[in-house]
């Protein structure tokens, strides 16, 4: 007999996650071993069991409190001017169709891919100014604001925001001064993600914050 | 916003719900959850990558504004906590004793897996999501997720084996 199959395996299998050919392995063994039978069907069921405890909310009427939030929901301000003769109902299928009309369908496609780099592009902006905002916090805090007290920041544009807070400051062997602090960001466009750093930093001659050491703490 | 993305939201939405009913586990403690979620979405739907799955976006931020909240919670009652967790186990054995495989019972199983746990077995089974995508949507290796998944599908198994053996 070959070796005993995993429960990791067995649980991929159940969940359609093995390639075919190991589908067919594990279909031969668990054919000729009666525990292996058990297990398979065991995990079965805990699933239907799971579903079935949680299924209410998808037979239930959904609340008015939640759908209300889609009626009024208000059209994303668009920065780049160059970006908003596009937006609105109607704009994006009408400036499709005409440049359809124009260079055919071929044209249409390669139009909505512009559209969506556009988008990416924007969303890389937006990014990239988050972690400006985020260093340029860093460096006010560490320099103006004692031990305790928090600087925080927040950028209208993606949506983010964060704390950074002075904890500690002491002197280097290389006699700069250094200082011990805790950066928390909530950033939008990581599907607000919190993000909570804790980093030492010293003083440069030239009065500059150079990160020293950086760890992301998590939970428990 | 785009009405493409607004009804694609809307169909979201028993899911989302669903998905916030696992990890809160209560409908209202939900629904509170699925709020959030659908506020920040709308809020900064200039966030989402055209292209990629918006239901995996939408799981991302349930997910991490649930885990923002049991942070906000945890320094709240931290000097509570180990009052609380005896007073649990206490009340939770005196209850899976008389209804051991009620729905209810599977739920408050779930309750108290790891939040780790929770978010995978209710992605990967309630929800039906590949493994693949559930890396995505935790930032975990497919390794992590796997190893986690197996963690807590043979734990409910086990629960449900002990809990028929246990009758009287």
């Amino acid at each position: 007999m070959t070796t005993r199959l995993s429960d990791e395996i067995l649980i991929a299998y159940v969940d359609g996650e093995l390639p075919p050919e190991q589908v067919r392995d594990v279909e031969a063994q668990v054919a000729t071993d009666a525990e292996l039978a058990a297990t398979v069907e065991a995990l079965r069921a805990g699933s239907s069991v799971l579903r079935a405890a949680f299924n209410e909310p998808m037979r239930a009427p959904i609340p008015d409190d939640l759908t209300k939030l889609f009626d009024a929901a208000p059209a994303p301000v668009s920065k780049s001017p160059s970006w908003r003769w596009l937006s609105g109902p109607f704009a994006a299928p009408l400036a499709a169709s005409v440049v359809a009309l124009a260079v055919g369908l071929g044209g249409a496609f390669v139009f909505a891919e512009w559209q969506v780099e556009r988008k990416i592009a924007r969303l890389e902006a937006l990014r990239s100014a988050d972690r400006q905002m985020l260093a340029a916090a860093v460096s006010l805090a560490l320099e103006t604001h004692a031990s305790g007290k928090q600087a925080s920041w927040q950028n209208p544009d993606s949506g983010s925001t964060g704390t950074v807070e002075p904890v500690r400051t002491f002197r280097a062997a290389s006699g700069q001064w250094c200082r011990e602090y805790i950066q928390i960001a909530d950033l939008a466009t990581e599907s607000f993600q919190l993000e909570r750093r804790r980093a030492i930093a010293c003083r440069d001659p030239d009065g500059q914050w150079q990160t020293r050491l950086e760890v992301a703490e998590t939970d428990s | 916003m785009d009405d493409n993305i607004r009804r694609e939201m809307l169909a979201l939405l028993p899911r989302l719900r669903r998905f916030a009913f696992g990890l809160t586990g209560s409908i209202d403690e939900g629904d509170d959850l699925v709020q959030a979620t659908c506020e920040r979405a709308i809020r900064h739907i200039g966030t989402w990558q055209p292209g990629t799955r918006l239901d995996s976006w939408m799981y991302r931020i349930a997910r991490n504004t649930y885990l923002n909240e049991l942070r906000a919670r945890r320094v709240r009652a931290d000097h509570l906590k180990s009052v609380d967790r005896e007073e649990l186990t206490r009340v939770d054995g005196a209850r899976a004793m008389e209804a051991h495989l009620t729905f209810a019972a599977v739920r408050d199983f779930i309750g108290r897996l790891p939040e780790e746990q929770r978010s995978i077995i209710m992605l990967v089974c309630v929800e039906g999501l590949a493994y693949r995508e559930v890396a995505e949507i935790l930032d975990l290796p497919i390794g992590t997720v796997t190893s986690r998944l197996a963690r807590a599908r043979i734990a409910l198994k086990d629960f449900a084996d002990s809990g028929e053996g246990e009758g009287p």
